[in-house]
């Protein structure tokens, strides 16, 4: 059993009791709707509401303005204890002196389950996650990552129709991230259930969510598939902020139908002339016998590519990808271009996207 | 998940609740307040008179007359300065001392040190009476700290607080001519200035407050602290409630003044001995 | 090295060490050796276990240890249960916190006999105030508190309740307030209702804490004197109102038998030790953050 959420004009606005002026607005009209069944993700940078958002959908955090549905029942005013979800903390919030066993039937026995049901569901949802074998352990007793799944069986428990995740990644370790990430897709895609998941991890967002909605400064940015998000990018911050290495920024110029950079050629374009920025990826730039000229810094090799910094005549320092047949040395003299169809412009300045070149 | 009524009615409930308890806490107070500013006779009557009809202030005078009160108040005055140094030059010479140095056995002696605490100062009591018997200290000022200038605890406290100093600083100082003793007296003392002034109230209040050691050793009216003389003006005042209540607030209301101006360090330095445990 | 640095320590440790050598050290190997001391006076010795046996045989010191047992199990538990309602309402409000903070605090800076003069004029028997009101208001005969055996202990008590609410209630607030809200945001997303969070979550996270306030509780409630001789007088015997350290006082002031006190005082500090004892087990139990 799974749920559509939608969001309309959520704000949440936090006031300072001591100077009722200073007001942070941590979520800012965000309408945003998630499809039911699916993976989530909450992404943006530090600060961004993505967490606040997360909390409002849990009904922990009350809204300043703006209404949350649940598969169009109107919850916005529901206490969190009927809104029926299951939340993964980032510090687990493992309770420190029950059981694993008893910290996940806890919600059960509120909810006056049978004793029999309790124990079976234990057992079930224990076996999920594969921490069977843990059941009469207390919390201090178990590393970071079978604490997080200890948690994630605790919010499964009651058969909720949402699962929230907060930042659930980033207590563990680089080894264990990649492995529990993948339990959680695997967990998901099992049970069916509409999860939502928060993080600043842009790669981590990217390898396992069905959709991803990024979020800066309180504001709803782009909504899409990770492969579109990345692909079709609505503005700059979305642009910079997915993908690895980041997108090479240039500042461009709309010159007599076409887009200089640098008094280089890069593409025909039909606008109005005045400044533009250009965005290439690392992987879309190349050796080419005319464009822009630049020393390479340093070339790193990653078995099947080359990464290299490479400096501009201007000082601008450029990431570029390569295969690992390419010649590139460090200290050598290069010039670099541009390949068609992968240039992104956006306004020069509001960061808006306008085409793809 | 706004303001139900259920949730009014349960906030006014608590507020109702803690209130009453505030006026428990605070009615002895307020009690002994308006009697001492009452008339002999209407302390004794029903209904009682939540207000005086006259503010009878010669009740302060007339106690000073009937017992030596002014006497009782200056003898625990100097008995507190006295304490305060002695005592905070004994207790951080210590603390320096197990911080600073390293010796084989120190942890061993601090514990016992430490294990001092347990015992409870009842037990100690007679053999520190006749200890001071025979040392003819009866009816001095010095008998009634000196047994109490080592308080294990403080000394924990400020062993603490010279351990939280970096290493660092004191090669600096010892760099800048310092010797230990200086450093001592002029760098950790100064830095752990906010726990001394915690440890010099907290120490305050217990010697004002202290009774059953200035009952034992003090034999003449004229030595008497505050707590006693209050005792032994109560078989004097007999039933004369105003005098009694006028004596009680000259001796509660230095504490609660101190109270009222260092409430934040007084409370921080008995919660870290609580939550210690 | 090790040697020249407790050379140069020594001088720092020397005075704290000779006050306690002398005020406490001492003292305490004395005690217990006076307490094996069959004769009275500490200068002649003659060591037996007679005194214990003496000790053990003698009516006023059962007395004594049957009321401060009394005493320590009666008002330790009332005062916790009372605190732990008083710090469960402060960690919910916000506005005035701070306010009752400071004024349930008050009572632990006062001198305890100062306070205890004014409750003995409420609790006196002709023109107290509890009596007028009971008598007045209820119609109910005078009680007299404090010079009846019967209620002598009663008045006590009531009056050990009162005083030892100040520093319960700090501390189970303070250690209520260090709970992290996590567990409640969590226990809300659980379903729990305010009843089930407080039995369920707060009380045993809070366990350490009640576990520590209720031993030293009881450690200050069986040293229970000034109260007692404040409240009652110095013939609380009398009003059987007794407690084991006032039989010691009786013992070294009155009658001025040495080895007696010290016996019935190495009682109290075995008491007391076991207590601290037991506080220790209970503080490693209810740890739930040790593996």
């Amino acid at each position: 059993m799974c749920v559509r959420i939608r969001l309309e004009d959520v704000t949440v606005r936090f006031q300072d009791r001591k100077n009722p002026q200073n007001e942070v607005i941590a979520v800012n009209k965000v309408d945003l709707e998630i499809p039911e069944g699916k993976l989530i993700c909450l992404l943006g940078p530090s600060g961004c509401g993505k967490s606040t958002t997360l909390f409002a959908i849990a009904g922990l955090q009350e809204l300043t303005e703006g209404k949350i549905y649940f598969r169009d029942k109107d919850v916005t005013h529901l206490d969190t204890q009927e809104r029926k979800i299951g939340l993964v903390f980032q510090n687990y919030a493992l309770y420190p002196h029950m059981t694993v066993a008893g910290n996940i039937a806890f919600p059960l026995k509120n909810a006056k389950w049978k004793k029999q049901d309790i124990e079976a569901r234990v057992l079930e949802v224990a076996t999920i996650v594969q921490i069977s074998d843990l059941l009469d352990r207390k919390p201090a007793q178990l590393s970071g990552g079978q604490q997080q799944r200890v948690a994630i069986a605790r919010a499964l428990a009651k058969k909720p129709e949402i699962l929230l995740l907060d930042e659930p990644l980033s207590n563990l370790d680089a080894k264990l991230r990649h492995s529990t990430r993948e339990e959680i897709k695997r967990i998901q895609k099992a049970t069916g259930i509409t999860t939502v998941f928060v993080t600043h991890d842009q790669e981590e967002a990217m390898t396992i969510s069905d959709e991803i909605v990024i979020m800066e400064a309180g504001n709803f940015i782009q909504q899409g598939k990770p492969q579109d998000v990345y692909e079709k990018p609505n503005n700059l911050f979305v642009a910079g902020f997915i993908g690895s290495p980041t997108m090479n920024f240039f500042k461009g110029r709309f010159e007599n139908g076409a887009v200089m950079v640098d008094g280089y050629r890069i593409a025909g374009h039909s606008g109005q002339d005045g400044p533009v920025t250009v965005g290439v990826r690392a992987e879309a730039i190349q050796v080419k016998e005319k464009g822009l000229l630049g020393l390479v810094e340093n070339v790193e090799l990653l078995g099947r590519e080359r990464l290299c910094r490479v400096r501009l005549e201007n000082g601008q320092e450029v990431s570029m990808v390569a295969s690992i047949d390419t010649l590139i040395e460090e200290e050598q003299n290069i010039t670099i271009g541009f390949v068609t169809g992968k240039v992104y412009l956006f306004e020069a300045e509001t960061g808006k996207a306008l085409a793809r070149v | 998940m706004n303001i139900t009524p259920k949730k009014a009615i349960g906030k006014t409930l608590s507020y109702l609740i803690l209130g009453f308890f505030a006026v428990i806490t605070l009615f002895p107070f307020y009690w002994m307040t308006i009697t001492a500013l009452q008339d002999s006779n209407a302390a004794v009557t029903w209904p009682p008179q939540l207000w005086p009809k006259a503010l009878h202030w010669e009740n302060f005078t007339r106690l000073l007359d009937a017992a030596p009160f002014g006497r009782y108040f200056t003898n625990s005055v100097i008995v507190v300065i006295m304490d305060l140094s002695v005592s905070m030059v004994v207790m951080s010479l210590a603390a320096f001392g197990f911080a600073h140095y390293k010796f084989k056995g120190k942890e061993t002696i601090f514990m016992v040190f430490l294990a001092t605490m347990m015992i409870p100062s009842e037990a100690l009591i007679i053999t520190n009476f006749r200890t001071v018997a025979k040392l003819g200290w009866f009816d001095t000022y010095h008998v009634l700290f000196l047994p109490y200038v080592a308080s294990v605890f403080y000394i924990y406290l400020l062993r603490q607080a010279f351990e939280s100093v970096p290493k660092q600083l004191y090669l600096a100082a010892r760099i800048d001519g310092c010797t230990d003793f200086q450093y001592f007296l002029k760098i950790l003392v100064p830095i752990a200035r906010p726990m001394m002034i915690t440890i010099a109230i907290l120490k305050t209040i217990a010697s004002w407050n202290s009774f059953m050691w200035p009952l034992l050793v003090t034999n003449t009216n004229r030595m008497r602290v505050i707590s006693y003389g209050l005792v032994a003006f109560q078989s004097e005042a007999g039933n004369d409630f105003p005098l009694m209540m006028a004596a009680s607030i000259f001796t509660v209301a230095p504490m609660v003044i101190l109270y009222l101006i260092a409430r934040r360090k007084i409370i921080d330095g008995i919660a870290r001995g609580g939550i210690k445990g | 090295m090790k040697q020249q640095e407790i050379k140069k320590a020594l001088p720092y440790l020397l005075p704290a060490f000779i006050v306690l050598l002398v005020f406490t050290f001492y003292p305490l190997a004395n005690a217990v050796i006076q307490s094996f001391n069959r004769l009275p006076t500490p200068d002649k010795y003659d060591l037996s276990l007679k005194t214990y046996q003496w000790l053990l045989k003698d009516v006023t010191f059962m007395n004594a240890v049957r009321n401060t047992l009394v005493y320590s199990f009666v008002t330790v538990p009332i005062s916790i249960a009372i605190s732990l309602m008083i710090s469960a309402l402060l960690t919910s409000i916000q506005r005035l916190r701070v306010f009752f903070q400071t004024v349930y605090f008050l009572p632990y800076v006062t001198s305890a006999v100062a306070v205890a003069f004014t409750w003995g004029y409420l609790f006196n028997a002709d023109y107290g105030l509890i009596n007028m009101i009971l008598g007045n208001l209820f119609g109910l005969a005078k009680i007299p508190w404090i010079k009846d055996p019967q209620y002598a202990m009663t008045a006590v008590m009531i009056f050990g309740i009162w005083r030892s609410l100040a520093f319960n209630v700090l501390i189970l607030t303070t250690g209520m307030l260090s709970i992290d809200p996590q567990y409640y945001k969590a226990a809300r997303i659980d379903g729990a209702n305010n009843a089930t969070t407080f039995f369920k979550i707060t009380l045993p996270l809070l366990a350490p804490v009640v576990s520590y306030v209720f031993t030293i509780g009881l450690i200050n409630a069986f040293r229970v004197f000034t109260e007692v001789y404040a409240l009652i007088g110095s013939y609380a015997r009398i009003y059987n109102a007794n407690t084991m350290v006032f039989y010691i006082f009786d013992q070294l002031w009155v009658y001025k038998d040495y080895s007696l006190a010290s016996a019935a005082s190495v009682i109290l500090l075995l008491i007391i030790l076991v207590l601290t004892g037991f506080s220790r087990w209970l503080s490693r139990k209810t740890d739930y953050n040790a593996s």
